[in-house]
């Protein structure tokens, strides 16, 4: 008996046994791009990771403890780790211990506890807390630091400063790509790149390598047939389709070029790592293409027009809330029933 | 004025609708709530705009002295509860099945305030007639989308294992705060 299969009105769901080693396998696939991101930006990210996980297997063993399960069963799955260490990379790194703890405990009782388990979680637990960070600590949340090759990569016992005390540490921020193209809509997009030295190739120095490997480990993760390609690649392709619908390749009032759009901020990140996640997505192909391509003209919407930097967390927890409804409309034919209709 | 503000508010109120109809169902699990919060929303979308039509010019031709506007929100309450009564008297004439306990009714009180306020909202606008009524229907669309969807989610929390302090109206009021953190997303789409 490996696969349960639970009949309810317009919802099934499997209890799939292998769900431990599943999140050990996406552990794994972030590993490249937590190497990256530490060449580009020095060594905050893992100060960021060892804090988050700490506090988060501390949540979780208070929870557990709670509602009376032994805490140690519910540690053995990765999934809590897993959720940590997603929240981590997402957030800016250098970031003050108490943003990192706030996130985390979001995470795990809003995002996760409170809705029964990361099973049954109806919107995605890192983006409940990502969007919640945001919007209570805007000044936090936008301070990255810059790529190593414009000042010197702080030490380790720097990263450590600025997470514990972070008044002593003299963080050397810099305006992400969607903020420039956000604030500098009289420039055309030469301009831009001539301006602003911490553009790269297509978007932010750094951030689109960073993009470029959590690209590669979510391809090797459809390989390995852990989520299919709906998902991801209809949000991609959405996004890209819109940004290259407004783009005339010109001034910056029209949007960035779809490169832009899907190398900079957390679009990969989200799109491999985020939005496949199996309990806040819709069941069948055709809700999974929905799924996806509702969020990329979302995103696109709210990075175009409106007042925060970036429009994922935003739109996937927005797409999180009608993913009943399309499992609803696109459920298979054979679970409608007619007697108590 | 925004659409997003009103859904917000609609949602709101929505839930109460929710509640307010689960504990006239004898067998919650065994409706269909999707398909009586589709019902709802015809009902509330036809309220909405065939009650603003009868207002406006009440309002407009009738009420422009100062000294009446005291009368605005009882004259409101009553189109309202006429128009309401008129449907549902319709309804149960036509479809003798419809009883009580069956009917894609919202409790009146609700519907009044949700009413009461987006009519209120959109008079102090000065709209001329087509626009009020494309801002009624609107306003109902809206509401209709996030009660139906609401609707949905309610359908699959109920069989999980929440924990028990939260169950219940705690759970829908968290997930209507989290989808009114995901609706500030669109601030700045609207001035």
């Amino acid at each position: 008996m490996d696969k349960t299969v639970i009949k309810s009105p317009s919802y099934v769901f499997s209890t799939d046994l292998k769900a431990e080693s599943h999140a050990r396998v996406v552990l794994i696939a972030t590993i490249p791009g937590i190497a990256v991101s530490i060449f580009f930006f020095g060594p905050g990210i893992l100060i960021n990771l060892i804090w988050g996980s700490l506090s988060a297997i501390l949540f979780e063993a208070t929870v557990l403890k709670f509602r009376n399960s032994e805490p140690v069963a519910g540690l053995k799955d990765f999934g809590t780790l897993l959720t940590a260490t997603l929240l981590c990379i997402s957030i800016p790194p250098y970031s003050p211990w108490w943003l990192i703890t706030i996130g985390v405990f979001t995470c795990i009782i809003f995002g996760k506890y409170i809705y029964g388990g990361a099973r049954r979680a109806i919107f995605n637990p890192v983006m409940i807390s990502y969007a919640a960070l945001l919007i209570s600590f805007p000044t936090q949340m936008t301070s990255w630091q810059l790529p190593h090759n414009f000042s010197e990569t702080p030490t380790f016992f720097m990263a450590l400063k600025a997470c514990f005390a972070p008044e002593y540490f003299d963080a050397k921020t810099m305006a992400t790509p969607l903020d420039i193209l956000r604030h500098n809509k009289a420039l055309t997009m030469n301009e831009l790149w001539t301006a602003y030295s911490q553009l790269g190739y297509w978007s932010g120095k750094g951030i689109e390598w960073i993009s470029m490997t959590f690209l590669a480990s979510g391809i090797w993760l459809i390989r390995k047939g852990l989520f299919t390609w709906h998902v991801p690649f209809s949000m991609l392709l959405s996004l890209a389709l819109v940004s290259m619908l407004f783009y005339d390749y010109g001034s910056s009032t029209s949007g960035g070029s779809p490169l832009f759009h899907i190398l900079s901020g957390g679009t990969i990140l989200a799109a491999f790592f985020i939005i496949t996640q199996p309990s806040s997505s819709p069941r069948s192909k055709i809700g999974k293409l929905i799924f996806g391509f509702s969020i990329g003209i979302l995103i696109y919407v709210i990075r175009w027009q409106g007042t925060y930097p970036d429009g994922v967390a935003f739109s996937v927890l927005l797409m999180n809330f009608a993913t009943p409804l399309i499992d609803h409309l696109t459920r298979p034919k054979y679970l409608i029933n007619k007697d108590t209709a | 004025m925004d659409v997003y503000a009103l859904i917000l508010i609609a949602g709101l109120v929505s839930h109460h609708m929710l509640e307010k109809n689960s504990q006239l169902n004898i067998f919650p699990k065994l409706s269909h709530p999707i398909d009586k919060a589709i019902g709802f929303s015809f009902t509330i979308t036809f309220i909405f705009v065939f009650s603003s039509g009868l207002i406006y010019p009440l309002y407009k031709y009738l009420l422009f002295h100062p000294e009446l506007k005291f009368l605005r929100i009882i004259l409101i309450f009553i189109i309202v509860e006429i128009t309401t009564r008129a449907i549902y008297l319709f309804m149960q004439n036509i479809f003798s099945s419809a009883s009580k306990e069956s009917s894609p009714f919202p409790p009146l009180v609700l519907v009044n305030c949700a009413i009461l306020g987006s009519i209120l909202l959109n008079l102090s606008n000065n709209l001329n007639f087509l626009t009020h009524i494309t801002y009624s229907l609107l306003g109902a669309l809206g509401f209709s989308i996030f009660l139906i969807m609401f609707a949905a989610v309610k359908e699959s929390t109920a069989y999980s294992d929440i924990p028990i302090p939260f169950r219940g109206l705690a759970i829908d009021f968290i997930t209507i705060g989290v989808v009114a953190i995901g609706c500030t997303g669109f601030l700045g789409l609207v001035n």
